[in-house]
């Protein structure tokens, strides 16, 4: 219905071009927003190519070199194996999840979950992160749970190393991999699966030959959204991870901090920010268009 | 509709199992809130769990640095109220930036748009620690101090992606002829923005402005990037003191944000489910 509303009067408004129309005027002041992160991107860019200590006045790629020593070149690989990691964790958790929303016949449930996966991208990752420390820690939840069942003492550590890195990161993001997940799942018809079932395939065979594939590029998109968001993961590892984890961002924190290396900071955020305009390229690749569908 | 999960007799083992795990999930999934929560009410001294027994007790040492005489004490009251201001001014800000460029964007086609929507989603991709530590870099190369609008400036450039989708979403569906009446009786474009545009726009204003409420009082990278010793919001507060004094009081205090947090999102779906309505009735 919306959307018949949407192109007529997209139309509409076509051939009747309003004669005072200044709409570069209306969009000035989200300009200047955003021209703010332009400004930013080029003073980083700028300041990537300076020399140490005089970035503003000097030219140099020293940054550019450093940024290629192993050192560095472990921790952007670390990071995208974390992100990617996260992703395909989080995309496999969102397919149950989304299967009950999109099944269960009770509205006040699907909104209950709806509102359940959308909490922890809301909520304070301050607060979160002090549950999880109560939870991981060594005489936290976990460790009491494991001992009861265990019947001897349990003292697994997963704080402070990447496993509560990407248990946290995985329970921020995973609304981001469920909402493409329902989206893609409610439009399979139901026919489909009868017809599976009428041609003698069992929920198993219906399950890998209609569903996950038709569910496929909803779950991709999930899963590139995932990896996008914490390919620049920085309060999670910085809280859950000690001194222990570190990401790209966290890096870039110590060389624009303490360190005052400038230059292979702005370097370091460049790569950051080349891997999300990536990811974003990718993922408009892989989300199929919304127009063809609503008809 | 969904009577073919009927037709092969394994339908309620499959819906059982993923209920359960469904179940399971969500369950982790707010379990660290769970936590905080259960520990905020605890009788002890310490953080253990499960806490030795049940009270107020940290809830009303809270109240009494927020009420008492030495109310500054742990900076808790300035930190709250510094919280709430650059939340108020970001959910303003945003407005006053998006609404205007959504309605420019869902009514007019002019030159350069497809590439101004890009841009104006650029913030929602942009890493949180870029955008801070270029800001600061900016901010002191060219010697300004905002104080706290250099706060509210960031938390506005990443919050009017949010608002201005909210805003559009509701702009859509605003019916042309409304317009194009309201000029046929000569009333002027201002008059009709706010008259027609304005109203029937208000419930996604309104929730994309809780939105950035929210993220705004919640942001943490930004504002760590940012924060200086006058201004020094609520996440840097709770930062600190996960680093020095780790008291349950710091828990009662999380477990009030997330009550917040909560008393927001309820809202924000409530006008989400209000601003459906009338969609349904077509």
């Amino acid at each position: 219905m919306s959307s018949i509303a949407e192109l007529s009067s997209d139309s509409v408004s076509f051939r009747k071009r309003p004669s005072r129309a200044h709409p570069h005027l209306l969009l000035l002041p989200a300009g200047m927003l955003v021209g703010l992160l332009l400004v930013c991107s080029v003073a980083i860019i700028r300041m990537s190519w300076g020399g140490r200590n005089a970035e503003w006045t000097s030219w140099s790629g020293l940054a550019y070199q450093q940024v290629v020593t192993a050192r560095n070149v472990a921790v952007i690989a670390d990071t995208i194996w974390m992100a990617m990691l996260s992703a395909i964790i989080a995309t496999a958790l969102a397919l149950p999840i989304a299967l009950f929303m999109v099944r269960t016949s009770s509205a006040a449930m699907r909104r209950f979950a709806l509102v359940t996966i959308l909490l922890p991208m809301i909520i304070s990752l301050l607060v979160q992160s002090f549950g999880w420390m109560a939870i991981l820690g060594p005489n936290g939840l976990l460790n009491q749970v494991l001992s009861v069942v265990a019947g001897e003492p349990v003292q697994m550590s997963l704080l402070f190393n990447r496993t509560g890195v990407i248990l946290g990161l995985v329970q921020t993001t995973i609304p981001l991999a469920v909402l493409p997940t329902i989206a893609a799942l409610a439009a399979i018809p139901a026919a489909l699966e009868e017809a599976a079932s009428v041609l003698g395939a069992n929920r198993l065979r219906t399950y890998r030959h209609v569903i996950l594939p038709l569910a496929r590029p909803g779950m991709i998109t999930g899963a590139i959204l995932v990896f996008g968001f914490n390919t620049g993961a920085f309060v999670v590892p910085l809280l859950l991870g000690g001194l222990k984890v570190t990401t790209i961002a966290i890096v870039i924190r110590d060389q624009m901090g303490s360190l005052m290396n400038w230059p292979l900071g702005a370097a370091l955020s460049i790569i950051l920010v080349s891997l999300a305009l990536l990811v974003q390229s990718l993922s408009r690749m892989t989300t199929p268009k919304q127009g063809g569908k609503s008809g | 509709m969904r009577a073919s999960f009927s037709v092969t007799g394994h339908a309620g083992l499959e819906w059982w199992i993923i209920r359960i795990t469904c179940f399971i999930i969500l369950t982790v999934m707010l379990a660290p809130i769970l936590m905080v929560l259960v520990i905020s009410f605890t009788d002890g001294d310490t953080l253990q769990f499960p806490p030795p027994g049940f009270s107020m007790r940290w809830y009303l040492e809270v109240w009494a640095f927020l009420t008492g005489p030495d109310a500054d004490l742990v900076r808790l009251v300035e930190s709250l109220l510094i919280s709430v201001k650059i939340a108020g001014a970001t959910a303003v800000v945003t407005v006053l930036a998006g609404v205007p460029a959504s309605y420019a964007l869902v009514r007019y086609r002019f030159f350069g748009k497809t590439l101004i929507e890009e841009l104006l989603g650029l913030p929602v991709v942009f890493p949180a620690v870029v955008l801070g530590i270029s800001l600061l870099v900016l901010f002191s190369a060219t010697k300004t101090d905002f104080g706290v609008w250099q706060i509210i400036l960031a938390h506005s450039i990443i919050g009017l992606p949010f608002l201005m989708r909210n805003c559009m979403t509701s702009m859509k569906g605003i019916d042309v002829a409304l317009e194009e009446a309201a000029k046929t009786l000569g009333a002027s474009p201002v008059r009709v923005f706010h008259k027609i545009i304005l109203p029937l726009a208000s419930g996604g204003i309104a929730s994309g402005a809780i939105l950035v409420f929210i993220l705004s009082f919640n942001e943490f990278t930004l504002s760590y990037f940012l924060y200086t010793v006058d201004v020094f919001p609520l996440p840097i507060w709770l930062f600190q003191q996960a680093n020095t004094s780790f008291s349950p009081a710091v828990f009662a205090v999380s477990s009030l944000i997330v009550a917040i947090n909560v008393l927001a999102v309820l809202v924000l779906d409530w006008l989400v489910a209000v601003r459906k309505q009338p969609d349904r009735q077509d």
